[in-house]
Protein backbone atom coordinates (compact mmCIF):
# COMPACT_ATOMS: atom_id res chain seq x y z
CA UNK A 1 0.00 0.00 0.00
CA UNK A 2 1.52 3.32 -1.02
CA UNK A 3 1.46 6.47 1.13
CA UNK A 4 -1.39 8.00 -0.83
CA UNK A 5 -3.53 4.91 -0.42
CA UNK A 6 -2.68 4.72 3.29
CA UNK A 7 -3.64 8.37 3.73
CA UNK A 8 -6.93 7.78 1.90
CA UNK A 9 -7.72 4.81 4.17
CA UNK A 10 -6.88 6.91 7.19
CA UNK A 11 -9.21 9.71 5.97
CA UNK A 12 -11.98 7.20 5.27
CA UNK A 13 -11.67 5.79 8.77
CA UNK A 14 -11.73 9.25 10.32
CA UNK A 15 -14.83 10.10 8.25
CA UNK A 16 -16.49 6.93 9.51
CA UNK A 17 -15.58 7.77 13.10
CA UNK A 18 -16.90 11.31 12.73
CA UNK A 19 -20.11 9.96 11.23
CA UNK A 20 -20.51 7.41 14.03
CA UNK A 21 -19.53 9.49 17.02
CA UNK A 22 -20.63 12.79 15.51
CA UNK A 23 -24.15 11.40 15.31
CA UNK A 24 -24.09 9.83 18.75
CA UNK A 25 -22.67 12.96 20.35
CA UNK A 26 -26.01 14.72 20.02
CA UNK A 27 -27.75 12.30 22.39
CA UNK A 28 -25.05 10.58 24.43
CA UNK A 29 -25.61 13.16 27.19
CA UNK A 30 -27.85 16.19 27.68
CA UNK A 31 -25.45 18.54 25.87
CA UNK A 32 -25.13 19.50 22.22
CA UNK A 33 -21.70 20.32 20.76
CA UNK A 34 -21.12 22.72 17.86
CA UNK A 35 -18.22 24.34 16.05
CA UNK A 36 -17.52 27.96 15.16
CA UNK A 37 -14.35 29.27 13.48
CA UNK A 38 -12.45 26.09 14.33
CA UNK A 39 -13.35 26.22 18.03
CA UNK A 40 -15.55 23.79 19.87
CA UNK A 41 -18.52 24.86 21.98
CA UNK A 42 -21.54 23.18 23.53
CA UNK A 43 -24.92 24.05 24.97
CA UNK A 44 -26.17 22.11 27.99
CA UNK A 45 -29.50 21.53 29.67
CA UNK A 46 -30.04 24.05 32.46
CA UNK A 47 -29.85 23.13 36.14
CA UNK A 48 -32.81 23.97 38.37
CA UNK A 49 -31.01 27.12 39.54
CA UNK A 50 -30.35 28.26 35.95
CA UNK A 51 -33.93 27.54 35.03
CA UNK A 52 -35.18 29.72 37.89
CA UNK A 53 -32.91 32.52 36.69
CA UNK A 54 -34.29 32.24 33.16
CA UNK A 55 -37.87 32.26 34.40
CA UNK A 56 -37.18 35.39 36.47
CA UNK A 57 -35.62 37.02 33.43
CA UNK A 58 -38.62 36.09 31.29
CA UNK A 59 -41.00 37.64 33.83
CA UNK A 60 -38.92 40.82 33.98
CA UNK A 61 -38.88 41.07 30.19
CA UNK A 62 -42.63 40.57 30.02
CA UNK A 63 -43.19 43.54 32.34
CA UNK A 64 -40.65 45.60 30.40
CA UNK A 65 -42.23 44.81 27.02
CA UNK A 66 -45.73 45.57 28.31
CA UNK A 67 -44.59 49.08 29.32
CA UNK A 68 -43.16 49.83 25.89
CA UNK A 69 -45.28 51.80 23.41
CA UNK A 70 -46.51 49.67 20.52
CA UNK A 71 -46.47 46.44 22.52
CA UNK A 72 -49.05 44.15 20.94
CA UNK A 73 -50.29 40.62 21.66
CA UNK A 74 -50.43 37.91 19.00
CA UNK A 75 -54.21 38.04 18.67
CA UNK A 76 -54.29 41.84 18.40
CA UNK A 77 -51.47 41.84 15.86
CA UNK A 78 -53.43 39.37 13.73
CA UNK A 79 -56.39 41.75 13.83
CA UNK A 80 -54.27 44.82 12.96
CA UNK A 81 -52.66 43.01 10.04
CA UNK A 82 -56.05 41.95 8.72
CA UNK A 83 -57.76 45.33 9.24
CA UNK A 84 -54.95 47.12 7.43
CA UNK A 85 -55.10 44.64 4.57
CA UNK A 86 -51.49 43.57 5.16
CA UNK A 87 -52.16 39.86 5.57
CA UNK A 88 -54.97 37.60 6.77
CA UNK A 89 -53.27 35.21 9.22
CA UNK A 90 -56.49 33.31 9.95
CA UNK A 91 -56.98 32.62 6.24
CA UNK A 92 -53.39 31.36 6.03
CA UNK A 93 -53.94 29.13 9.06
CA UNK A 94 -57.08 27.74 7.43
CA UNK A 95 -55.14 27.11 4.23
CA UNK A 96 -52.53 25.27 6.28
CA UNK A 97 -55.23 23.10 7.87
CA UNK A 98 -56.61 22.22 4.43
CA UNK A 99 -53.16 21.23 3.22
CA UNK A 100 -52.74 19.06 6.31
CA UNK A 101 -55.97 17.24 5.49
CA UNK A 102 -54.67 16.72 1.95
CA UNK A 103 -51.36 15.34 3.20
CA UNK A 104 -53.19 12.94 5.54
CA UNK A 105 -55.18 11.56 2.62
CA UNK A 106 -51.94 11.00 0.71
CA UNK A 107 -50.41 9.37 3.80
CA UNK A 108 -53.31 6.94 3.96
CA UNK A 109 -52.82 6.00 0.33
CA UNK A 110 -49.02 5.73 0.64
CA UNK A 111 -49.16 3.60 3.79
CA UNK A 112 -51.00 0.77 2.07
CA UNK A 113 -48.66 0.49 -0.92
CA UNK A 114 -46.38 -2.54 -1.13
CA UNK A 115 -42.66 -1.84 -1.44
CA UNK A 116 -42.44 -3.21 -4.99
CA UNK A 117 -44.90 -0.57 -6.21
CA UNK A 118 -42.00 1.86 -6.60
CA UNK A 119 -43.54 4.16 -9.22
CA UNK A 120 -46.70 4.89 -7.22
CA UNK A 121 -44.73 5.25 -3.99
CA UNK A 122 -42.42 7.84 -5.57
CA UNK A 123 -45.36 9.69 -7.10
CA UNK A 124 -47.14 9.92 -3.74
CA UNK A 125 -43.93 10.92 -1.96
CA UNK A 126 -43.37 13.73 -4.48
CA UNK A 127 -46.91 15.00 -3.92
CA UNK A 128 -46.41 14.86 -0.13
CA UNK A 129 -43.11 16.73 -0.41
CA UNK A 130 -44.75 19.47 -2.52
CA UNK A 131 -47.51 19.95 0.06
CA UNK A 132 -45.03 19.78 2.94
CA UNK A 133 -43.05 22.62 1.35
CA UNK A 134 -46.26 24.65 0.94
CA UNK A 135 -47.11 24.13 4.63
CA UNK A 136 -43.57 25.11 5.61
CA UNK A 137 -43.76 28.27 3.49
CA UNK A 138 -47.05 29.27 5.13
CA UNK A 139 -45.66 28.59 8.61
CA UNK A 140 -42.62 30.77 7.88
CA UNK A 141 -44.84 33.53 6.49
CA UNK A 142 -47.03 33.48 9.62
CA UNK A 143 -44.04 33.40 11.99
CA UNK A 144 -42.40 36.25 10.09
CA UNK A 145 -45.47 38.49 10.26
CA UNK A 146 -46.15 37.70 13.94
CA UNK A 147 -42.52 38.12 14.95
CA UNK A 148 -43.05 41.56 16.61
CA UNK A 149 -45.84 40.31 18.90
CA UNK A 150 -45.41 40.11 22.68
CA UNK A 151 -45.42 36.32 22.87
CA UNK A 152 -42.69 35.94 20.22
CA UNK A 153 -40.51 38.57 21.88
CA UNK A 154 -40.84 36.87 25.27
CA UNK A 155 -39.98 33.48 23.76
CA UNK A 156 -36.98 34.99 21.98
CA UNK A 157 -35.72 36.59 25.22
CA UNK A 158 -36.20 33.28 27.05
CA UNK A 159 -34.11 31.28 24.57
CA UNK A 160 -31.45 33.98 24.35
CA UNK A 161 -31.01 34.18 28.12
CA UNK A 162 -30.95 30.41 28.39
CA UNK A 163 -28.29 30.29 25.66
CA UNK A 164 -26.22 32.89 27.51
CA UNK A 165 -26.35 30.81 30.72
CA UNK A 166 -25.83 27.37 29.19
CA UNK A 167 -23.19 27.82 26.48
CA UNK A 168 -19.70 26.56 27.26
CA UNK A 169 -16.37 26.61 25.42
CA UNK A 170 -13.62 24.01 25.40
CA UNK A 171 -10.39 25.47 26.75
CA UNK A 172 -6.90 24.38 25.57
CA UNK A 173 -6.68 22.55 28.92
CA UNK A 174 -9.65 20.40 27.84
CA UNK A 175 -12.03 21.98 30.33
CA UNK A 176 -15.55 23.21 29.64
CA UNK A 177 -16.11 26.73 30.95
CA UNK A 178 -19.00 29.22 30.56
CA UNK A 179 -18.51 31.21 27.37
CA UNK A 180 -19.95 34.54 28.46
CA UNK A 181 -19.38 36.17 31.84
CA UNK A 182 -22.49 38.34 31.72
CA UNK A 183 -25.51 38.98 29.51
CA UNK A 184 -24.03 42.19 28.11
CA UNK A 185 -21.07 40.19 26.81
CA UNK A 186 -23.48 37.79 25.12
CA UNK A 187 -25.40 40.67 23.52
CA UNK A 188 -22.19 42.17 22.13
CA UNK A 189 -20.70 38.87 20.95
CA UNK A 190 -20.07 37.84 17.35
CA UNK A 191 -23.51 37.26 15.80
CA UNK A 192 -22.46 34.10 13.93
CA UNK A 193 -21.46 32.51 17.24
CA UNK A 194 -24.56 33.61 19.17
CA UNK A 195 -26.84 32.47 16.35
CA UNK A 196 -25.23 29.02 16.25
CA UNK A 197 -25.53 28.77 20.03
CA UNK A 198 -29.21 29.85 19.95
CA UNK A 199 -30.00 27.35 17.16
CA UNK A 200 -28.27 24.56 19.09
CA UNK A 201 -30.13 25.48 22.27
CA UNK A 202 -33.44 25.46 20.40
CA UNK A 203 -32.67 21.95 19.09
CA UNK A 204 -31.62 20.75 22.53
CA UNK A 205 -34.94 21.92 23.87
CA UNK A 206 -37.25 20.30 21.29
CA UNK A 207 -40.19 18.65 23.05
CA UNK A 208 -39.33 20.38 26.32
CA UNK A 209 -42.14 22.88 26.01
CA UNK A 210 -42.94 22.56 29.70
CA UNK A 211 -40.27 25.20 30.22
CA UNK B 1 -28.48 21.25 10.62
CA UNK B 2 -31.67 19.21 10.91
CA UNK B 3 -31.26 16.81 13.79
CA UNK B 4 -34.60 15.04 13.17
CA UNK B 5 -33.12 12.96 10.36
CA UNK B 6 -30.07 12.05 12.48
CA UNK B 7 -32.23 11.10 15.47
CA UNK B 8 -34.41 8.83 13.35
CA UNK B 9 -31.35 7.26 11.73
CA UNK B 10 -29.91 6.56 15.19
CA UNK B 11 -33.21 5.14 16.41
CA UNK B 12 -33.22 2.72 13.44
CA UNK B 13 -29.68 1.51 14.14
CA UNK B 14 -29.16 -2.00 15.50
CA UNK B 15 -27.05 -0.66 18.38
CA UNK B 16 -29.69 1.69 19.79
CA UNK B 17 -32.60 -0.65 19.10
CA UNK B 18 -30.81 -3.49 20.92
CA UNK B 19 -30.02 -1.20 23.82
CA UNK B 20 -33.65 -0.09 23.95
CA UNK B 21 -34.92 -3.69 23.85
CA UNK B 22 -32.54 -4.67 26.64
CA UNK B 23 -33.52 -1.64 28.72
CA UNK B 24 -37.17 -2.55 28.17
CA UNK B 25 -36.63 -6.18 29.20
CA UNK B 26 -34.12 -5.79 32.02
CA UNK B 27 -35.15 -2.34 33.10
CA UNK B 28 -31.81 -1.31 34.60
CA UNK B 29 -29.69 -0.34 31.61
CA UNK B 30 -28.57 3.26 31.54
CA UNK B 31 -28.86 4.43 27.96
CA UNK B 32 -27.27 7.87 28.32
CA UNK B 33 -24.52 9.40 30.42
CA UNK B 34 -27.17 11.37 32.30
CA UNK B 35 -30.12 9.62 33.89
CA UNK B 36 -32.13 12.74 34.71
CA UNK B 37 -32.83 16.07 33.03
CA UNK B 38 -33.07 14.56 29.54
CA UNK B 39 -32.60 16.89 26.62
CA UNK B 40 -35.33 17.30 24.02
CA UNK B 41 -33.15 15.38 21.56
CA UNK B 42 -32.84 12.43 23.97
CA UNK B 43 -36.61 12.41 24.51
CA UNK B 44 -37.06 12.46 20.76
CA UNK B 45 -34.69 9.47 20.38
CA UNK B 46 -36.64 7.52 23.02
CA UNK B 47 -39.88 8.31 21.19
CA UNK B 48 -38.52 7.02 17.85
CA UNK B 49 -36.98 3.95 19.48
CA UNK B 50 -40.41 3.09 20.84
CA UNK B 51 -42.00 3.69 17.41
CA UNK B 52 -39.47 1.55 15.49
CA UNK B 53 -39.66 -1.17 18.14
CA UNK B 54 -43.45 -1.24 17.71
CA UNK B 55 -43.16 -1.36 13.89
CA UNK B 56 -40.69 -4.26 14.13
CA UNK B 57 -43.20 -6.12 16.30
CA UNK B 58 -45.98 -5.43 13.78
CA UNK B 59 -43.76 -6.72 10.95
CA UNK B 60 -43.24 -9.90 13.00
CA UNK B 61 -46.98 -10.29 13.50
CA UNK B 62 -47.50 -9.99 9.70
CA UNK B 63 -50.77 -8.16 10.30
CA UNK B 64 -50.16 -5.71 7.46
CA UNK B 65 -48.87 -7.23 4.21
CA UNK B 66 -47.52 -3.87 3.00
CA UNK B 67 -45.42 -3.30 6.13
CA UNK B 68 -41.77 -4.32 5.75
CA UNK B 69 -38.21 -3.17 6.49
CA UNK B 70 -38.30 -0.79 3.50
CA UNK B 71 -41.01 1.22 5.29
CA UNK B 72 -38.80 1.61 8.37
CA UNK B 73 -35.90 2.88 6.25
CA UNK B 74 -38.04 5.56 4.60
CA UNK B 75 -39.08 8.45 6.86
CA UNK B 76 -42.04 9.54 4.68
CA UNK B 77 -43.41 5.99 4.42
CA UNK B 78 -42.98 5.53 8.18
CA UNK B 79 -44.90 8.77 8.83
CA UNK B 80 -47.60 7.57 6.44
CA UNK B 81 -47.83 4.20 8.17
CA UNK B 82 -48.02 5.82 11.61
CA UNK B 83 -50.95 7.94 10.45
CA UNK B 84 -52.66 4.91 8.91
CA UNK B 85 -52.05 2.88 12.09
CA UNK B 86 -53.43 5.62 14.36
CA UNK B 87 -56.56 5.77 12.20
CA UNK B 88 -56.96 2.00 12.38
CA UNK B 89 -56.56 2.03 16.16
CA UNK B 90 -59.10 4.82 16.45
CA UNK B 91 -61.55 2.83 14.33
CA UNK B 92 -61.00 -0.33 16.41
CA UNK B 93 -61.59 1.64 19.61
CA UNK B 94 -64.79 3.13 18.22
CA UNK B 95 -66.03 -0.34 17.19
CA UNK B 96 -65.21 -1.67 20.66
CA UNK B 97 -67.06 1.20 22.34
CA UNK B 98 -70.03 0.60 20.04
CA UNK B 99 -70.08 -3.15 20.85
CA UNK B 100 -69.80 -2.47 24.60
CA UNK B 101 -72.71 -0.09 24.35
CA UNK B 102 -74.85 -2.78 22.70
CA UNK B 103 -73.79 -5.38 25.30
CA UNK B 104 -74.55 -3.01 28.17
CA UNK B 105 -78.04 -2.45 26.80
CA UNK B 106 -78.69 -6.22 26.64
CA UNK B 107 -77.23 -6.91 30.10
CA UNK B 108 -75.66 -10.03 28.65
CA UNK B 109 -71.97 -9.18 28.68
CA UNK B 110 -69.96 -12.22 29.78
CA UNK B 111 -67.72 -11.86 32.79
CA UNK B 112 -69.46 -8.73 34.03
CA UNK B 113 -72.07 -8.68 36.75
CA UNK B 114 -74.14 -5.60 37.09
CA UNK B 115 -75.91 -4.61 40.32
CA UNK B 116 -79.14 -5.02 38.42
CA UNK B 117 -78.39 -8.68 37.61
CA UNK B 118 -77.29 -9.49 41.17
CA UNK B 119 -80.57 -8.12 42.53
CA UNK B 120 -82.48 -10.29 40.09
CA UNK B 121 -80.59 -13.44 41.15
CA UNK B 122 -81.31 -13.00 44.83
CA UNK B 123 -85.04 -13.20 44.35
Amino acid sequence: MDDQQAMQNFKDNIALLIEKFGDDSIIIDNKLPFWNNGKMYRVKMPSQKELSKVENFRNQMQVEFLQQPGCITRENLKKVLKDNAVIDIEALEKQKEELLVEIKQLYYSLATKHSDNIETINLLKDKIETIRKQIEAIAIKIADKLYPCLESRIEKSFVEYLTFLCTEQLTPEDKWLPLWINYEEFENADASLTQKAITSMTWLFINRKEF
Amino acid sequence: MNYNTIIRKLARSVYWLNLFTMAKTIGTIQMFENNTNYSGLQIQLLYWLRVYDMIHELIGEKKYSFLDEAVINDDVRTDAFLYFYSQQREKELQDLRHKEKIHDCNFKKEGRTTTFEVDFGSK
